[in-house]
C-alpha cells in the first residue's frame, strides 16, 4: 500500500525541513503544497526531499489540500495522510492512524488531540474554542458529538475516500466541511489519539476566537465550484 | 425644481450607461431591465413624491420618505449578499486556476522523470 503525506504549507521555511524529515520514515513520499509563501518554503521543502507544488497566490489550506490530494493520486497513492507543515503533529502517530485503514476497518481516520494524550502547550483558550466549535459542528452541521477534535488537521484516508470527498471551502472552513461530508457519507471513520505539540509560532498561526465567525460565514456562503 | 432637473439629468445618464454596458455585454438584458426600472422609480419619486406617500399609506408606513429608506435598506442588503456570493465564486475559480497551473507544472516534472 502506497502511503503519501500531503502537507499544505505557508511561510514555513524555518520549520518545514524538520517536519518533512519527521514524516518521511512513515510514508513512501511527501507532497508539499507551497500555498503562495513569501519565503523559501518551496526550495527548503525540495531540499528536504519532498515533491513540491507551488500555488502562485495564497489560496488557503483547504485549497492547498485539494491540490495535494490531486498530486498524491497522480503519484498512485493508496492512502493519503494530511499533516501540518509546522511539525505540530507528531509524525510517529502516523502508523497508529494508518493501521485501521490497512486492516480495512475504516476509510477515514482522524487524529484527535482530546483522546487521552495531553497536547503539549495547548492553552485553555484554545481548548475552550474547540469545545465551542464542537458544539457548533453538532448543532449546525450535524457532526456527531463523539467526534472529539473538531478542527483536526491530521487525517488519513483511502484514495477512494479522497476521490469521493469533493469539498469546496478553500480556507479555514474546509475542516468543518470535510468532517461534515465524511460523517454524512457512507465512508467508515474513526478517531485515534495523537500527540500535538504547540509552540508560540504555531499558536500564532492557528485558529483564534474571531476565526470562528469567519468559519461560520464561509460555511453560510457555501457554494459550489 | 432644480433638484428635479438635476435628478432627471442623472437618470438620463444612468439609463444611457446601463444600456451602453448591455451593448458591451457587461450587463445581461434582465439586469439592464431591472436597473432601468430602478432608475424610472427614482425619477417617479422625484417628480411625483405624492405617489410614494400614497404607497406608504397602503403598506402601513408613516411617510413616503420612510418607505423609500426601508425599501433601499432591503435592496442594498440583498445586493451586498449577492456581491459576497459572487466574490466567493470568483475566489473558487481563482483557486481552480492556480491549482491547474500547479498541477500542470507537477505533471511536467513527472514526465521529465520518466
Amino acid at each position: 500500500m502506497k502511503i503519501i503525506a500531503v502537507m499544505p504549507a505557508y511561510n514555513e521555511s524555518t520549520r518545514i525541513a524538520a517536519a518533512i524529515s519527521g514524516v518521511r520514515p512513515f510514508v513512501h513520499s511527501v507532497v508539499v503544497v507551497d500555498d503562495g509563501s513569501r519565503d523559501t518554503t518551496a526550495s527548503v521543502a525540495r531540499s528536504a526531499g519532498a515533491r513540491v507544488l507551488v500555488h502562485r497566490l495564497n489560496r488557503g489550506q483547504g485549497a492547498a489540500l485539494k491540490t495535494g490530494n490531486a498530486a498524491a493520486l497522480r503519484l498512485g497513492a493508496d492512502i493519503v495522510v494530511h499533516i501540518d507543515a509546522d511539525g505540530q503533529h507528531d509524525p510517529s502517530y502516523i502508523p497508529v492512524a494508518v493501521e485501521p485503514i490497512l486492516k480495512k476497518e475504516v476509510d477515514v481516520v482522524y487524529g484527535s488531540r482530546y483522546m487521552g494524550i495531553d497536547a503539549s502547550g495547548i492553552p485553555a483558550s484554545r481548548r475552550f474554542l474547540h469545545f465551542g466549535i464542537r458544539r457548533f459542528n453538532a448543532l449546525a452541521l450535524g457532526i456527531p458529538s463523539r467526534m472529539t477534535d473538531p478542527q483536526s488537521g491530521f487525517r488519513v484516508m483511502t484514495a477512494d475516500a479522497v476521490r469521493k470527498l469533493n469539498f469546496f471551502q478553500d480556507r479555514m472552513a474546509h475542516c468543518s466541511e470535510l468532517m461534515s461530508k465524511v460523517t454524512h457519507s457512507d465512508l467508515r471513520w474513526k478517531e485515534v489519539p495523537v500527540r500535538v505539540k504547540y509552540t508560540a509560532e504555531s499558536l500564532a498561526k492557528g485558529n483564534k476566537a474571531l476565526d470562528s465567525f469567519k468559519i461560520v460565514w464561509q460555511l453560510i456562503l457555501g457554494g459550489r465550484d | 425644481m432644480l433638484i428635479q432637473i438635476i435628478f432627471s439629468l442623472s437618470f438620463a445618464i444612468a439609463l444611457f450607461t446601463t444600456w451602453k454596458r448591455f451593448r458591451e455585454d457587461a450587463v445581461r438584458f434582465a439586469e439592464a431591465c431591472i436597473w432601468s426600472l430602478l432608475w424610472f422609480a427614482a425619477l417617479l419619486i422625484v417628480w411625483w413624491p405624492g405617489f410614494v406617500s400614497f404607497l406608504a399609506g397602503k403598506v402601513g408606513v408613516g411617510r413616503g420618505a420612510d418607505l423609500v429608506i426601508y425599501s433601499s435598506i432591503i435592496i442594498i442588503f440583498w445586493l451586498i449578499f449577492r456581491v459576497f456570493v459572487r466574490l466567493e465564486a470568483i475566489e473558487r475559480q481563482t483557486s481552480a486556476l492556480i491549482r491547474a497551473e500547479a498541477l500542470h507544472e507537477f505533471d511536467n516534472e513527472l514526465a521529465k522523470e520518466k
